[in-house]
């Protein structure tokens, strides 16, 4: 099952003594996290991976000056632009390719998505940790996975439309792996639900008056 | 080995000294004395291996956290520039071969503890005014590459020659150094020398900006203060 995406052994609040969501955005513990979740992944399949520091260090600058640019000002927003910050996360790994599967087991089985496609699954797994990770310590909410974790048609759909179409749809993706409902319409751009209720009213006024024009 | 150690050390408290006073760029005569000097020492080399086990066993860093700009600042003249230079000497051959190989460099460099100790010495009188721990770092390094403390294998200041990567190499192992030298160290969960490359890795994440705001003093120290406090 997909649900061992979500196993991890981050301990980021007790080893840097802050909170995960500031912890994370400092090169040292952004590195041990990912490194303990590179543990996990390859013990649970028995694969083993091959990581460049440079690289990493370049998704971490990458996606650490897109989080300072977009992050809100208001309080109420922060749990939201959590969820979207982990998809940067991961759009910034998928960019950089920091990680390359040495070894994966021999399975002829391509219907997992790890030997389907080891780094993606190495990523997502990684943001959905360090989202859960953050939600829960310091929003106390929760990630329920979606079912269609576990289908490899999605996994297809999602290696597919970040590879060819365009590496933003790295965030709803993400958001639909965590049971989230995704944004496909401008997936790169942080836009708070309550701006997309507004947004959308106005799109519904602006068709009624198209549609029913004054004599 | 220490006796040396101790008489060349001396020597370079003498001269530079003498050379606070001189105005730049250096004579003629000061120059073939910094060289006679730093001829005696160990030259760069690629062997990472051997650098980073002098390096973890260097007097100079076991034991004493000088190694870190805050405390090398409460050192008076001219022990802190002798200190610094050593400081910057030692941790800069790890860096520079991190960064040579992480790039497929083959060229060879040559480190000059004497120009970072002299550097040091010529601009340490200005830091008293300053305010932030990025700024000061900005003045060294801007001086450090000035000065020349890392050079070609022609004797070159590596940090102007015309060749980009020898350049941009120069550049970023010193931003690299002095990074190193003002963040924050005590929660490492990997370790001193980890966190060195970690240094070099964000520098060269940063390469095309770093290589930018070398010239205007406010970038550079702005990069410096960013780059600190995101390791």
């Amino acid at each position: 099952m997909n649900t061992d995406l979500i196993r991890s052994n981050l301990k980021i609040e007790e080893q840097s003594g802050q909170p995960a969501r500031k912890a994370l955005r400092r090169l040292r513990w952004f590195k041990e996290s990912f490194y303990n979740q590179i543990n996990i992944v390859s013990v649970d399949n028995n694969a083993s991976f091959k990581t460049d520091n440079t690289r990493l260090a370049e998704c971490f600058i990458c996606w650490l000056k897109e989080f300072e640019l977009k992050k809100p000002n208001d309080p109420a927003l922060e749990l939201e632009f959590i969820r979207h910050a982990s998809g940067m996360m991961l759009k910034q790994l998928l960019i950089q390719k920091p990680v390359e599967a040495l070894h994966t087991p021999d399975r002829k089985d391509r219907s997992e998505a790890f030997t389907f496609w080891p780094e993606g699954y190495l990523y997502v797994s990684y943001c959905l940790n360090v989202r859960k990770l953050v939600m829960d310590k310091d929003f106390d909410e929760s990630i329920n996975l979606d079912d269609k974790i576990d289908q490899i048609g999605t996994w297809w759909s999602f290696k597919e439309n970040v590879e060819t179409e365009r590496v933003d749809y790295a965030i709803p993706f993400l958001d639909i792996f965590a049971g989230d409902e995704p944004r496909f319409e401008a997936p790169g751009e942080f836009i708070p639900s309550s701006e997309l209720v507004l947004l959308d009213s106005k799109r519904q006024s602006t068709i009624s008056k198209i549609a029913s024009p004054k004599k | 080995m220490r006796g040396a150690r101790h008489i060349l050390l001396s020597i370079r408290a003498l001269v530079i000294n003498v050379f606070k006073a001189s105005p730049t760029p250096l004579e003629k005569a000061g120059l073939t004395l910094v060289d006679r000097v730093d001829q005696i020492y160990e030259k760069v080399d690629r062997n990472t291996s051997r650098m980073a086990h002098r390096y973890l066993d260097s007097e100079l860093v076991r034991g004493e956290n000088s190694a870190v700009l805050e405390n090398i600042l409460k050192h008076n003249d001219p022990g802190a520039a002798v200190l610094f230079g050593a400081v910057a000497y030692e941790h800069l051959k790890p860096v520079v071969s991190y960064i040579c190989d992480k790039n497929d460099y083959e060229g060879h460099f040559f480190i000059s503890e004497m120009l970072g100790a002299i550097s040091y010495g010529r601009i340490s009188s200005s830091f008293g005014q300053i305010e932030h721990l990025h700024e000061i770092a900005a003045l060294i390094i801007d001086d450090l590459l000035k000065i020349g403390m890392i050079r070609t294998s022609k004797a070159s200041n590596a940090a102007i020659v015309s060749q980009h990567d020898a350049r941009l190499i120069a550049r970023l192992s010193i931003f690299s150094l002095m990074i190193w030298l003002i963040i924050e160290r005590e929660s490492t969960p990997q370790g001193e020398q980890a966190l060195l490359f970690d240094c070099c890795d964000i520098a060269m994440a940063q390469s095309t900006i770093i290589d930018n705001a070398i010239d205007n003093m406010k970038d550079l120290s702005d990069i410096i203060s960013f780059t600190s406090r995101s390791i």
